[in-house]
This record gives structure tokens, sequence and C-alpha cells, in this order.
């Protein structure tokens, strides 16, 4: 009797989850728009989700870079027209995280000098999305996050839920990394300040993060060239600033090995 | 009283352990065992992945029933900065083993264990691995604003036999651009390995003034372009010299100093540019330079008219100070460096011809002695009417005599670098035109049939062109030049390389 009940208990639950509506969005109505990855990795179900969010800093970006523009791929789903078909984009706010703010972390997707962007061209199914960023002094010490999701229009309506958003965080701010230790003041680089790690980001290229470290820590040719070409740099900076050499927030010199 | 007596039967039992110890002590007086070998050569030479290593030894033991295993290993003879790796190939009293490794010096074992006694005794020999490119005289040469590298095999001795013309083009599709200038020789510049190790590449040199070739002595396929020795790409490529000193490896493209500092494990790859000071004042080092291999080397930059050095562990050179006795300063001292070259390695010392910048008509001939960060300089003038006042060409006749030989005009002389005796060596037959001279010699230890010790005049005429390598009698040079390299274009400089050449004490690589 107790097996039973456990059987039709079963066969209940299964009936009740049998017929739940399937989440897809069909084709047959309007044209959707998606976001998704590089048109090289479309086919990939495994990189699906790989530009879900996007980090952008200004650290590597001369000072006189006042805005700057990351972007995205979005995609029409349900063929081609032989018209340009534009679409909307939107700001979703996000509770718990700085919020960017438009006309002062990023240019709204309003605005009259890039709001023809956004637009699927003719006899396209593709297109790439800007997002102009903007070097607030703000984002020396924030982090700020922009998620932008597609907004139904009379050319599109929102695809598949997963893909209708993304995400941007946008940042000018540095952060001592871990392996920046001991050794690598001796050794390598000195004392830690954040406008020293600004400038070591900004005439090398490179991110100088935890990962940078970790690899220059055994990569002793690495450590002497990178010695030398950040002294020589700084010499550089200070010789085209006379009278001005490079402080950090501190007021000290910076200085290399 | 209880002390005492726990002290007492701790000795006691002390010594009760180890009273039974049993004496192990060798009291056997018969004959140490003994394995004799016979058939095993003091060196053999090989081509790789060519030839065969066949040794079939006769081995015995003076303790008879002796039951022998033989085990054969190599591995490279030691050069800095890698430590050998033994490999076995073979197991078996006669060895057949198909060489396979890089052409240079290996060591080979072989190990005789008598299984019954468990003694064992270890042989050892030489491998001189080689390949079709690995040995030989190599010239370097242009035409038409393109160089290029002929090879000649010496087989049997140091005169050459065998050509391969334009070898470096012919592996690598591609000739290097601009005018030859300089060949250097290194078998201890690294590369990275597929697994991420440093390993030592016997490497070929080649740099023109426009470009360069790291090339692999093995293959003489390219291991790295002119543009690859650097960590960051050069917008300009104009090699200036490219040496070996005491602290690493040392290149010039236009102008500024890269290097390698050797006592840090390194990938082959030359650091940041180097600078003048800690206020990168701009500054262009000549293609002259002094080395040793030991000492700091001697540079020359020609914009503040300083001798300077580098240890490569510093962002920095540094400016020569000047030693007591100096007879010009060794820094900022108004001159051109038209030539300088080593005359001895120890003591350390070398010659240079120099122009005074305000008045071009005072040149000199400097002996400099470098000491530490000091320099002596003592000069001797070049007065207008000597054949050196005009010369356009000169080499310093290394570690024998004191003699500078030069070219003016068309005609090679000497001069005495203490009397100050200029005699006419030799003079180019009509037609042809001097394009280099040089004195490089070769020990050959372990060679003798390929020591040498020649000073080298190369000439071009039609395309074409002889390279005469003359032995010197009493520092003149002797009639007959021993034997002429011949091929087409323009001759620049040649060396003589060979993979049992340890070219840190055997070979002279300063002008």
């Amino acid at each position: 009797m107790r097996l039973l009940n456990i059987v039709l208990l079963t066969m209940l639950t299964g009936l009740m989850t049998s017929c739940k509506k399937d989440a897809y969005q069909l084709y047959n109505e309007a044209a959707l728009l998606q976001f998704g990855p590089d048109t090289s990795l479309l086919y990939n179900p495994g990189y699906n989700f790989i530009d879900s969010s996007q980090t952008y800093t200004f650290v590597s970006k001369k000072a006189e870079i006042i805005q700057d523009t990351a972007w995205f791929n979005i995609y029409a789903i349900g063929g081609v027209s032989d018209r340009d078909r534009p679409f909307v984009l939107r700001q979703v706010m996000i509770d718990g995280v700085e919020n960017a703010v438009a006309g002062k972390h990023y240019k709204a997707f309003s605005d009259p000098s890039i709001a023809g962007s956004y637009v699927i061209k003719a006899g396209k199914m593709h297109a790439f999305v800007p997002v102009v960023t903007l070097r607030d002094p703000e984002l020396r010490k924030k982090q700020m996050t922009l998620k932008l999701e597609v907004a139904s229009n009379e050319s599109f309506k929102p695809g598949e839920q997963l893909n209708t958003w993304r995400k941007l965080y946008i940042s000018d701010k540095v952060a001592r990394p871990a392996a920046w230790d001991s050794y690598m003041e001796v050794a390598v680089v000195g004392k830690y300040s954040e406008e020293k790690h600004r400038f070591m980001i900004l005439v090398t290229g490179q991110k100088w993060d935890q990962e940078f470290f970790t690899a220059l820590k055994i990569d002793f040719p690495a450590q002497g060239y990178y010695k030398s070409k950040l002294s020589a740099e700084l010499i550089d900076y200070n010789n085209a600033h006379p009278g001005q050499p490079l402080r950090d927030e501190n007021n000290q010199l910076v200085e290399f090995l | 009283m209880k002390k005492i007596f726990y002290i007492v039967l701790s000795l006691v039992l002390s010594t009760a352990m180890i009273a039974c110890y049993k004496d192990k002590g060798n009291y056997n007086y018969d004959a140490n065992e003994l394995i004799t070998i016979k058939g095993l050569e003091k060196g053999y030479s090989k081509l790789s992945m060519i030839e065969r290593l066949q040794i079939d030894p006769e081995v015995s033991s003076s303790m008879p029933g002796a039951q022998l295993e033989y085990l054969w290993r190599m591995y490279e003879y030691p050069i800095e900065g890698v430590r050998p790796k033994m490999v076995t190939i073979g197991t078996e009293k006669k060895l057949d083993y198909l060489v396979e490794n890089d052409a240079r010096e290996w060591v080979l074992l072989l190990t005789v264990t008598n299984k019954k006694t468990g003694f064992a005794q270890t042989f050892e020999t030489r491998l001189n691995v080689a390949t079709n490119y690995t040995q030989g005289w190599y010239v370097l040469k242009s035409d038409n604003n393109q160089s290029d590298i002929d090879l000649f095999k010496t087989p049997e001795n140091i005169f050459p036999g065998i050509q391969i013309e334009n070898v470096f083009s012919k592996v690598n599709n591609r000739k290097l651009a601009g005018n030859a200038t300089l060949l250097q020789y290194y078998n201890n510049y690294k590369n990275r390995t597929s697994d991420g190790k440093s390993e030592n590449v016997n490497t070929l040199f080649a740099l023109t003034d426009k470009d360069g070739s790291a090339v692999r002595l093995n293959t003489m396929t390219e291991l790295r372009s002119f543009g690859k020795f650097f960590w960051d790409y050069p917008a300009v490529m104009a090699p200036g010299f490219l040496f070996e000193g005491g602290y690493g490896k040392y290149v010039v493209n236009d102008g500024s100093l890269y290097g390698i500092f050797s006592f840090n494990i390194n990938y082959g790859t030359f650091g940041a540019r180097i600078l003048a000071d800690n206020k990168n004042r701009p500054y262009s080092l000549n293609q002259f330079y002094l080395t040793n291999f030991v000492s700091l080397p001697v540079m020359f930059d020609d914009v503040s008219s300083s001798f300077m050095t580098a240890d490569l562990n510093s962002p920095y050179m540094y400016e020569y100070g000047d030693a007591d006795g100096t007879s010009m300063p060794a820094a900022k001292n108004n001159q051109r460096l038209l030539f300088m070259g080593q005359a001895s390695t120890f003591p350390f010392k070398g010659y240079a011809v120099m122009q005074d910048k305000t008045d071009p008509n005072i040149k000199v001939v400097a002996s400099i002695e470098p000491t530490s960060s000091k320099l002596k300089i003592t000069t001797s003038p070049i007065l207008p009417g000597q054949k050196l006042f005009n010369a356009r060409l000169h080499t310093l006749i290394n570690n024998s005599e004191n003699l500078l030989y030069f070219v003016t005009g068309n005609e090679l002389y000497s001069r005495g670098l203490s009397s100050g005796v200029e005699e006419l060596q030799f003079k180019a037959p009509e037609g042809e035109t001097i394009t280099f001279i040089r004195h490089r010699w070769y020990t050959a230890s372990l060679d003798p049939a390929y020591k040498f010790d020649y000073v080298m005049v190369g000439t071009t005429s039609g395309g074409k062109y002889k390279v005469r390598m003359f032995k010197k009698q009493a520092g003149s040079l002797v009639t007959t030049p021993d034997f002429i390299l011949e091929g087409n274009g323009e001759p620049r400089d040649v060396i003589y390389i060979s993979p049992r050449m340890r070219p840190s004490q055997e070979i002279i690589n300063s002008y």
C-alpha cells in the first residue's frame, strides 16, 4: 500500500511539470535581437556566454584619453531584412552595486553622437554595439557597473532571455597585487604606490596584475628587461616634465631600482 | 648514590649495545680486480644523423670467470649555463649507435661492471659531432646591397675543400638585407626549448648594416632574425657590433646598446636599451670594441667622445675614469674613433686610431689599458705623411707581434706600435680592391691539423672575391698565402668554426 502511494506521488509530480511551456523564443513573430560572442565563435556552444561581461579600464590609457569604447556583438534572429533596422538598448539598475551613471561614466545610448550606431544594417544579421565609456575621476576610486539590455521596438523584440543583456565594468582603478611582494620590491620594481603602478601599466602595456607578477617572479630575463625599461621610461618622463618629476599619491618621488 | 648508580648503569648498557658490533673490515689480501680495455680510441668524429658510432672494444678482467656487463653513456661537454644531461646509448659490449646529437663535443663513457663482484670501472673518450654545416671557413659577402654566406668545408685539415655557395639563403630562402659587416660564433647562445628550458646552441651571428641573423649551425637554419634578437622589435635595424664580454653578450642596434646578462638564466633575448647615464643622455656606440671574455668591455660613444662600459646588470653604462699616467681623458676627449682592436687578451690591452674632432689633421695611435673602471691611454701621433694617416681598414695582430696592419689605398701595410715603422706587406693585384682585413687565429688544442694564425685579406674584382690567408713570419706576411678562398661577391668578414672549438679560449673575437 505504501509503495503504491509513492508511485502515485511520483506520477503526479511528473504530470504537474510535464506541460511547462518551453522558455525559448520562437521566430514566427517579430524579429528577435540578442547578444552573442564574436562571429568567429558563434557556432561554438562553449563560447555562447563568453562575452556576458567585460571589464573596461582606463588605467593603460594616457591621461589625455577621456573617453573610449567597449564593444559587444549583437545578432538579429529570424533572417535578414532589406532595410536598416535600428534597435534600442537600455540600462538596468542592479541592487547592491555601484551602477554606472549615463553622461558621467558612459555615454547614454540615446546620445545623438552615437544613437545612429545601434542599427542592424540591411542584409546583415550582426552588428557591433559600441558603449562609450567616460573617464570620470570617480573611476580612480570605484569600479562602476553598467548592465544593458535589449528593449523592444518596431524592429525587434528581445531574444533568448540569457542573451538579452550584457554587463560592463568600468574602472580607472589600480590595486596592489599580492604578488607585488617583498621580493619584487627589492629585486625588480621597488615600493608600491598607485601612481607607480599606473605608470608601469601605461608605459609597458602590461597589466601588472597578480597573473603577470606571478609569471615574472620566475622569469629572470623578463625581470631584467622590465627593471631597465621602467627606469628608462621614468627618466624620459621626468626629462619631459622639467621641475615636475613623477610623484605618487603621497607626493613622494616615484623611483625604480 | 642513586644518581651514580643510574649513570653507571647507562654506561654499561651503552657499552653492551655496541659490544657485539661485527667487524666488517676488508681482510682480503688478493690483488685488486682490474678491468682493461683495448680498441677505444681517444676520440671519434661523426656526422649527425648520417654516421653510426660503432665500437667493439676488447675487454678483460683480472678476475677469472668475471661476468661483465656494459653501459655506454654520453653527455655534452660542459658549457656555461647548462647542466649536462647524461644519456644511455648502449648496454652491449659492441656499441652501434646512430649519432643524432647536436654538433658539438660530447664525453663518451663506457662503464664495465663485473656482476660477480660488483666491481666497476669507467673509461672515457670524446665524440665530436658535426653536420654538413658545422665545420669550415664561412665567408660573409655582399652583392647588390644584399648579403649571404659561403661555406668552405675542411674535411681533412684547415685547407678548404668543397664550397657550398650562398648557404644561408639556400637553407633559409632569404638573403640578408644590406652590406655585410661582421661574423661571430658562440657555442653558448641560449634558446628556449619546446619544454621551456634554456639550451645552448652553436650559433653563427651574421650582421650587415641593415639586417642580421642568429643561425643554428647544426642545420644552418635561422634561429632568430635580427629584429627578434630583442624584447621590443626595433623600429630601425642598423646593427653595430655583437660580442661576448665578461658579463654577457652585447649587441648594438642603431647606436644603442642591448645586453644579455649571462649570470642569470636567459633564453637568448637581448634586454631593454641600456642608457648612457641616469639622465638618458643621447649616445651612439661606435662599431669597434675591446673584449676578452672576462673583463668589462671597452666601448666608445661617438656622441660624447667617451670610452664606456656596461655590466649588463644595471640599466646604465658607465664612463671610464682616468688611470694614473694617462695622456688622454677617457671621457669627453673630443676624439673620433676610427678603429679599435685588441692587442692582448691577458693582460687586457688594445689600440685605437683616433682623430681630433676640432682639428681633423691631428690623429693618434692610442694604447688602451683597462684597469677596473679606469683606462690608461698612451698616445703617439700619426704624422700626415705616414701611410696610417689615410688608412681605411685596420686590424691588430692579436696576442703576438706588437703590430697594426692597415690598408691605405689598395696596399696593406704593417706599423710597429712601438717603433712607428711602416712596411708594405701586400699590394692588391691590378683590378682587385681590398674590402676587408682581419687577423684571426685558432689554437685548436684538440685538432692540431686545424690550428692557424692568419692575416686575412679580402679583395673583390668584377663581382668575384678572393680571400688570401697569409701566415706571418717575424711580423711580416709571407709572400704567398697558404690558400685563397674564392667566390662571388664582395667579402667583408671570414670566420673559421669547428664543433670542437671553444670560442672563449681558442679564438679571438675582437678586431
